[in-house]
């Protein structure tokens, strides 16, 4: 299944402006020339990203019970079914970091694989699998022998999709070896983690569009930072979205981040091969192709990577659609 | 070859005028165009490959100057003398701006062309994520098959070219299913070699594929049961592992390894396997006691490298923790170091456990070992070989520091200025560095994404001839 397109662009939102909305542009000199919209680091958006997970201690060197069937929510409070939503169930030690770096790295997407000491999946039949069944490449790997007390962060991942490298997280859970406690079981449930994000629309600089003009040609080789002001990884971006958010401000829009899926009236989608640019007449959405922007509405343009762990847009630019 | 260049195309005739004055302050007066039907764009099948095809009205020795700016700073190897020319610009990053000049040899001097621009197109998004160490520069390019995308452990992804500066510069991507463990630059340097497998019943079949730099030719060597690894040798015979069962009886099977060579001739020829060596220094007893049902991994055997000075191979076993060699000429194993290896350790204690990796350098063989995960610290070590009597002197070390752990795949390779590339691979991290161990190029992956067996070259074009 899969979400709408901006359903998993954020969680929570906490943003402390409360604009009407982006300042709208300086007319243009000249007349709309046909040429691409250009996109720069003024149009991107900003934001802060945090993520909660709890932590559960477990007897050291032992395997005890990990359990996931009571979960109904994800990191970004969707729906998620425990039995069929979930595809990777995973098991990962970072050795030299702290349960604190671990969040933080989520939080920004800058987790680097070098900083795994241990992974390990199990394929369990029913939402649960104990700790001394997970495996690499299916080998018996007496699992539990490792998971001794200081032996860095562990983290229960449940994830949906089974490639490494686009795995979509959904659920996480800390796990703290330590001795001498008595055995016991970790459960994972609604609280054990969310994703939380404090965006920033209105104060990005909006990107003049020309009203009524679905050929348009829109270019971001100009756009250097994501929206944590981080270098961007142009190389990353697959998929581009154009929402409409009719009867609202961009303040509305903000104000409810967490249900752009909702409030949206209208969205095109369109998927990219490489290039920095692309050509908005190809986008399509459930009513049919892009027919150009509209004035009335807000508008935003989001360039996404769908093999991102994070699921904020790399890029996300409010549109003011011009005369 | 007459190539049908797809995008962007120049057709332009390009006035020559001495080299490296270009372009000229003024307009001389016009000579006689010397280069004809000039076309540019970039590969179809890889955007980041510029190919530029020319026509001479006599036949003339030509190459192509190019780089990021006007300085250009590469070229490509100079062409025998011909009336048609047509290269391919490497090396190159996307959504790049490439600047070159077309050479023609008249009269035994240089004449380049006035200089052009094109530009590189996009690299998949499928392509991992990587990021570099800040102010470092590696001192060649990077041929790596890329990890991550076919299971949760992480093997297969797109095989990719990585430049000085972590860059891609050239990929091919995986069919569906497919992965690679290991990729090299192609003997006649036309392109990349990679080995190809697949974990699923529906998948691609198993063997070697062979990708021009620019795509358009492709070719592939079907070798059944092959896995993890591959070499080329000089004369172009492709040279695999491949698992061989042997029956110990009661439905029981050892899984063991041979040396199998796919020659140029088109003939196949199995030049080793390790049943020997599982009855011989690893003692197993040859009957079904003690064994569990199927098939019981014997020799494991993990990686495979050449020498073309001694004819030999060396080959990384697993299951007894020992690096062999085997002898081209006869089948014969005449050196064993490890566990079960004849040479002695040096030091008397076991000094490399699981390995993977192995690759002959100049002054003996450099094995990736991986070690285990509670021990959370792989490294890579150095033997100078005796063969008589089987001996090892440790010539070199290198850890990671702080330890890096690679739980599986891993391997080092000595590259041509004597600095060595250390490849992480599923810590999804390749360095280079020098003989004292210092930092030279850091490449990293983000989470979910590693490197397999991967290798330096100084350039993509092979050796080049000095002019």
């Amino acid at each position: 299944m899969r979400a709408a397109p901006l359903a998993c662009l954020v969680v929570v939102l906490g943003c402390g402006d409360e604009g009407p909305g982006p300042a709208p542009p300086a007319p243009p000199a000249e007349p709309w020339d046909g040429g691409p919209l250009q996109v720069a680091d003024e149009h991107q958006f900003s934001y802060a990203a945090t993520v909660q997970i709890d932590s559960v201690d477990l007897r050291a060197e032992t395997s005890a019970p990990l359990r996931w069937g009571e979960l109904t929510t994800d990191l970004l409070g969707h729906p998620v079914d425990p039995l069929t939503d979930l595809d990777l169930i995973s098991l990962v030690a970072f050795a030299d970091l702290t349960q604190d770096e671990v969040r933080a790295a989520i939080a920004t997407d800058s987790l680097p694989q070098s900083e795994v000491s241990l992974f390990v999946t199990c394929e369990p039949d029913v939402p649960e699998c104990p700790l001394g069944d997970f495996s690499l490449f299916g080998q018996d790997n007496d699992i539990e022998r490792y998971f001794e007390e200081g032996s860095g962060t562990w983290m229960l991942t449940l994830a949906s999709g089974e490639v490494a490298a686009s795995a979509q997280l959904r659920k996480l859970l800390f796990l703290r070896p330590v001795a001498g406690i008595e055995e016991g079981a970790a459960s994972v449930t609604d609280g054990s983690s969310s994703f939380t994000v404090n965006a920033d629309l209105t104060g990005a600089t909006g990107l003049a569009a020309p009203l009524g003009v679905a050929e348009l040609e829109v270019d971001w080789s100009a756009l250097t930072i994501d929206g944590l002001g981080l270098d961007l990884q142009t190389q990353r971006i697959d998929q581009l979205t154009l929402a409409r958010f009719g009867g609202l401000t961009l303040g509305d829009v903000e104000a409810d981040f967490l249900n752009l899926e909702q409030i949206g009236d209208g969205y095109w989608e369109l998927a990219l091969d490489g290039e920095a640019t692309a050509d908005l007449s190809a986008a399509s959405g459930p009513d049919g192709p892009f027919p150009g922007f509209d004035g009335g509405a807000p508008w935003l343009l989001a360039l996404r990577c769908s093999t991102c762990r994070s699921p904020m847009p790399l890029a996300l630019v409010p549109i003011v659609p011009w005369p | 070859m007459n190539r049908c260049l797809p995008l962007a195309l120049l057709a332009l005739p390009l006035v020559g005028c001495p080299a490296p004055a270009a372009p000229p302050a003024e307009d001389p007066p016009a000579p006689p165009p010397l280069f004809l039907d000039v076309q540019a764009g970039v590969s179809d099948a890889v955007r980041t490959v510029v190919e530029v095809a020319w026509s001479t009205a006599e036949p003339t020795v030509g190459w192509v100057e190019f780089g990021l700016d006007e300085t250009l700073g590469q070229r490509t190897p100079p062409s025998d003398p011909s009336a048609l020319h047509d290269v391919d610009l490497l090396g190159l990053p996307s959504l790049t701006d490439v600047h070159y000049r077309l050479v023609a040899e008249v009269d035994g001097a240089p004449v380049a062309s006035a200089v052009s621009i094109v530009r590189t197109g996009g690299v998949p998004a499928t392509l991992p994520g990587v990021f570099v160490e800040s102010g470092l520069r590696g001192s060649g390019y990077i041929i790596a098959p890329t990890l991550g995308q076919t299971t949760a452990e992480l093997p297969g992804g797109p095989v990719v070219v990585l430049d000085q500066e972590g860059r891609y510069v050239w990929y091919d991507e995986m069919a569906d299913g497919a992965e690679s463990l290991r990729a090299r630059a192609s003997v006649d340097a036309r392109g990349v070699l990679y080995f190809v497998t697949s974990r699923f019943d529906d998948g691609p079949p198993t063997g070697i594929q062979f990708v021009s730099w620019d795509g358009r030719e492709r070719s592939f060597v079907e070798t059944p049961d092959a896995h993890h690894d591959f070499v080329e040798l000089p004369d172009g015979t492709l040279t695999v592992m491949t698992e061989l069962l042997h029956d110990i009886g009661e439905g029981r099977l050892w899984g063991l390894d041979a040396i199998v060579e796919y020659r140029p001739d088109g003939t196949v020829v199995e030049l080793w396997d390790s049943l020997d060596f599982a009855l011989g220094p690893m003692a197993l007893p040859p009957d079904p006691v003690g064994f569990g049902e199927g098939v019981t991994t014997v020799s494991w055997a993990n990686a495979i490298d050449y020498d073309p000075v001694a004819d030999a191979y060396y080959l990384s076993l697993h299951g007894p923790q020992t690096v062999v060699r085997i002898e081209r000429g006869t089948g014969e194993m005449t050196w064993s170091l490890g566990d079960r290896g004849a040479a002695p350790l040096p030091g008397g204690e076991a000094t490399f456990a699981r390995t993977h990796g192995v690759d002959v350098t100049p002054d003996g063989v450099l094995v990736f070992a991986n070690n285990s995960p509670q021990e959370d610290c792989s490294f890579l070590v150095e033997y100078e070989v005796g063969l008589e009597p089987a001996a090892a002197t440790e010539l070199w070390r290198h850890a990671h520091e702080p330890c890096r752990y690679a739980y599986a795949l891993g391997n080092g390779e000595r590259l041509d200025n004597g600095n060595t590339l250390a490849v992480w691979s599923t810590a999804g991290q390749i360095d280079e560095v020098t003989p004292d161990g210092e930092l030279v190029f850091r490449v990293n992956t983000w989470l979910g994404a590693g490197f397999g067996y991967s290798i330096g070259v100084p350039s993509l074009y092979g050796e080049q001839e000095e002019r």
